[in-house]
């Protein structure tokens, strides 16, 4: 399992273009990308999670074999500092992972070039579909950038666009990439005017339809109860019309790109939530709307408890949201402030446990176990049938984020563990035999149980999981599973199975 | 095609036929190969069994239940509409009332329909406009018109949960498909089930018990929902392992068919005959999204309402003894343009129909406020909505299930009185 080569100096070989057809060796850059464990994995004891363990299920979608010891090393907030800068973490691995999928890069008219399948799949239009969910997941799996895939995923939701409402998937690819991407770690007030240019958020609430003569107050009402003001940030029912004559005009053109249709404005005075907008304003209209959208104090208020929601608990603590809503407002919607503000929080390592969803759950499962997975199509379809594909909610509130939202049809969530250590799921390898080597515990079985339980949870295990788990490895007998023979191993893999299919895992 | 073998009682003998059944179910004497002896089962569903059928795609309503009282439905579908039931088209509605009559492919349900064993309400669905089959489909199982956002749970999710209780079957609620409805979203007790061959833990399959036990022993300590959910589950799975569907044979020689419909009707009506407190089964049919040779007797729609009737009526017929404490429900997110296209279809429109199918519903066959199908009553060419489908539902949660609280099943909405379905 060792490589020849290292990982860095392979990828500098690949970079300079000694080899160019990255699709013909796309086995080989999965295996030489894959992160190098250390010699000796670093294993947590104690009762309880090593509080850098809860930073990396919080911050981050799970801690990989080795990481630990890593942050523990730099010190948690120099960590967060440099996932904070993201630009400067080195990703090289990842972008060659990436290259395999070739719509990521096209503009929304080449986008619109494909066709060949109606509203219920097939064809290039799935492929558009795919490529982006898959891109999602190995980048979540594979990116060092962890935070900022995490917070890519936060406002996925809160700007949630359905991508298979009519063709609104060609611009969900430029959304991502244009919208989302660019401004997940900058000023809120830059991510929701680019959002308001959006042609995908455009299409999707209908503000394309939206004219003087119809008004459609779809989006108006939208950017109002869920992506700025919440429910009750304190419009009314008029409000909404008039930011919908604001907003009328507002579209896309037959490329694919935003424009502003001059002849659809209503050019009328509006008022929108006490502020006069003076007739004739064309397109600033809208702009205005946003600038009071942004500097409404409802917003701060709901956006940062959607964050803490989030990062700490389902019923966020008031406290956490406050410290949150301060630091908005003192730089003005930065991100970045806002994530120091409540990752440091002194309350942060004491939050309660949240469910994770099922995309969180695959990801960390894969990470945990430093699986390999080669960004196919079916890990996306089980994600579809766990009710979590990246960019398939269907109504703009995005996924649930609430542990009641995913706490049934549990058997999917254990199954997929179980997959994995039976190496049943398409595309993903892991070696469960080589990270045992390097916790010492490849020869000894009752010691690979205890050291894995301390690599995945970062802590002893609890004498419930012990003891049940020990009882199956050992089929009640209490003969210790003999780790030279097939039998005895494999036994030991299906023990590990459980282990990760176990509720501990479930939890964040 | 029509299946006459089963006797069609009148509700009222039927009603009385069901409640001498009901003191003779208990001593069954010939226990069959495929029913497994269940621990719960004399406590018994409170109320009926909700068979909840979502036809996907966008049913086209008017050439199911045809308005062929309606001059304005045969302008509009030059191509398309079926023949008035005393025409001489060799493709005719068979007629319900004096104004709608039955598409001829689903004969097997006009006796139903005829005879106060099933119902339909015409020119219902939901008030939101959305044409996105997804978005339609998301907000009508969610039970919202999309004015109460942040409602991620469904209508049946939040039923359950209003009326769940100590001692409730791990099995209340099923999806007979790959995931998991967003109508049973929000019920940590809902499972979704391909087929029950195919609910089953994974990994050594030689050692399952020994693994089930295992995970039940640590869920234990898992954290709520998660403990209840989990729990849920491994009963579940104790359940299912027991009931051996394949020996399972309908009765009255009902025949199901190989589509989804088919296995998800034929495995709920093994699981209500087994008693494994099943009250909520959803099962999903077809692709009616026919904006191209939708046909008449030889198109699209004509196999997929032949294989909707003919398992209909055959669910019927299997479960002719437990109706009366079963209602199938049958919905579709919105009905199809009045107007018929240019490729020999019809596209995304709005108004559509839902089907009841229970002894307990009224004697009338279409219930319809009719809004006409002149261009001056269409909606942007549409049919226009007169029964809101939560109408429909509230009728049927509140008159056939136990107890349900409707503030929490479709909030925000104050249902009528659509004269459906009755409490006895």
């Amino acid at each position: 399992m060792k490589t020849q080569l290292s990982r860095r100096a392979f990828l500098t070989t690949l970079a300079g273009g000694t080899m160019v057809a990255a699709s013909g060796c796309s086995k080989v850059i999965d295996r030489i990308a894959q992160p190098d464990l250390p010699k000796e994995l670093w294993l947590p004891s104690g009762a309880n999670r090593h509080p850098i363990a809860h930073l990396l299920n919080r911050a981050a979608y799970g801690p990989r074999p080795g990481q630990l010891e890593k942050v523990q090393q730099m010190g948690r907030e120099k960590w967060i500092e440099q996932q904070l800068d993201y630009q400067d973490v080195d990703d090289d691995a990842l972008d060659w992972r990436m290259r395999r999928y070739d719509t990521l890069k096209w503009n929304a008219e080449d986008l619109m070039s494909l066709s060949g399948s109606d509203d219920f799949g097939g064809g290039d239009k799935d492929l558009v579909a795919y490529e982006l969910a898959q891109m999602t997941l190995v980048r979540a799996v594979f990116s060092e950038r962890q935070l900022y895939e995490v917070m890519v995923g936060f406002w996925t939701d809160h700007f949630s666009i359905y991508q298979f409402k009519n063709d609104v998937l060609f611009f969900k690819t430029v959304d991502d990439r244009e919208v989302i991407r660019p401004h997940t770690l900058g000023k809120f007030r830059d991510l929701l005017k680019a959002s308001a240019h959006s042609p995908a958020m455009l299409h999707y609430l209908d503000n394309t339809e939206n004219e003087k003569s119809h008004p459609n107050e779809n989006y108006a009402r939208e950017i109002m109860e869920l992506h700025t003001l919440g429910v009750d940030g304190g419009y009314t029912e008029k409000d909404i019309q008039e930011v919908a004559r604001c907003l009328t005009g507002w579209g896309k053109n037959d490329d694919g790109e935003f424009e502003y249709h001059s002849a659809w404005h209503d050019d009328g005075e509006k008022t929108v939530l006490g502020h006069v907008i003076p007739a004739g304003g064309g397109k600033d209209d809208g702009d205005k709307v946003l600038e009071i959208l942004v500097n409404h104090p409802s917003t701060s208020k709901f956006v940062c408890t959607k964050l803490v929601r989030r990062f700490i608990a389902d019923d966020p603590p008031q406290n956490i949201i406050d410290a949150c809503v301060s630091t908005w407002q003192s730089t003005d919607g930065d991100s970045r402030a806002v994530l120091r503000t409540l990752l440091n929080h002194p309350d942060f390592d004491t939050a309660p446990a949240k469910l994770k969803r099922p995309f969180e759950l695959m990801v960390s499962l894969l990470r945990a176990t430093n699986a390999n997975y080669d960004g196919n199509r079916d890990l996306i379809d089980l994600l579809d049938r766990m009710g979590h594909r990246p960019f398939a909610w269907a109504t703009p509130d995005g996924y649930p984020d609430k542990a009641v939202g995913w706490a049934n049809n549990m058997l999917p969530r254990i199954n997929l563990a179980l997959d994995l250590i039976n190496d049943e799921l398409s595309g993903v390898s892991m070696d469960v035999w080589d990270i045992a080597e390097r916790m010492d515990a490849e020869r000894n079985a009752e010691k690979l149980l205890h050291n894995f339980g301390r690599l995945v949870f970062a802590r002893d295990l609890t004498v419930t999981e012990s003891a049940s788990l020990w009882n199956f490895a050992t089929d009640g007998s209490g003969q210790k599973p003999n780790l030279n023979d097939d039998k005895g191993r494999d036994q030991m893999l299906q023990t590990l199975g459980l282990l990760l299919a176990s509720p501990a895992f479930q939890w964040r | 095609m029509s299946d006459n073998r089963t006797h069609l009682f009148t509700r009222r003998q039927w009603l009385q036929a069901a409640t001498a059944l009901s003191a003779v179910g208990a001593s069954r004497v010939l226990w069959p190969a495929w029913l497994p002896r269940l621990a719960f089962a004399s406590e018994g569903v409170k109320g009926d069994t909700l068979v909840c059928i979502f036809l996907r795609g966008g049913a086209d309503a008017l050439n199911m239940i045809v308005p062929f009282g309606d001059d304005n439905y045969y302008k509009a579908r030059p191509l398309l509409a079926i023949g008035q039931p005393d025409s001489s088209d060799g493709v005719k509605a068979l007629a319900l009332d004096d104004f709608f009559g039955l598409n001829p492919d689903m004969r097997p349900i006009h006796e139903l329909l005829m005879n106060g064993h099933m119902t339909v309400i015409h020119a219902a669905g939901t008030p939101n406009v959305s044409r996105s089959h997804f978005e339609a489909m998301d907000l009508m199982e969610r039970g919202t018109n999309g004015a109460e956002a942040g409602i991620g749970s469904g209508w049946l999710g939040r039923h359950l949960m209003s009326t769940s209780a100590e001692g409730d079957s791990p099995l209340r609620a099923i999806g007979w498909s790959d995931k998991l409805p967003t109508s049973l979203r929000g019920y940590v007790s809902a499972n979704a089930l391909r087929s029950i061959a195919d609910f089953h833990l994974h990994g050594d399959t030689r050692q399952t018990d020994q693994m089930a036990a295992t995970l039940s022993a640590m869920y234990q300590d898992g954290g709520a929902p998660l403990s209840l959910s989990a729990d849920a589950t491994f009963q579940a799975l104790e359940l299912v392992k027991q009931i051996d569907v394949d020996k399972y044979r309908p009765a009255n020689s009902a025949r199901y068919d190989d589509s989804d419909l088919g296995r998800g009707l034929k495995q709920t009506a093994a699981l209500i005959k087994a008693g494994a407190g099943l009250e909520v089964a959803c099962v999903d049919h077809g692709n009616y999204d026919t904006h191209v040779a939708q046909g008449r007797s030889d198109g699209l729609l004509s196999g997929l309402l032949t294989s909707l009737s003919q398992n209909l009526r055959a669910f019927h017929d299997d479960m002719v003894d437990y109706m009366g404490k079963v209602t199938v429900v049958v919905m579709s997110e919105f009905g199809r343009r009045v107007q018929e296209n240019g490729g020999g279809g019809t596209d995304h429109g709005h108004g559509g129909a839902m089907y009841i199918m229970s002894p307990h519903v009224t004697q009338t066959p279409v219930i319809a406020q009719w809004p006409g199908l002149n261009s001056d009553f269409l909606e942007n060419g549409d049919l226009q909505i007169t029964t809101d489908y939560r109408d429909v539902l509230s009728e049927l949660l509140t008159n056939r299930t136990a107890r349900t609280d409707l503030n929490i099943v479709f909030p925000g909405h104050s249902p009528k009185s659509v004269g459906a379905i009755l409490k006895d």
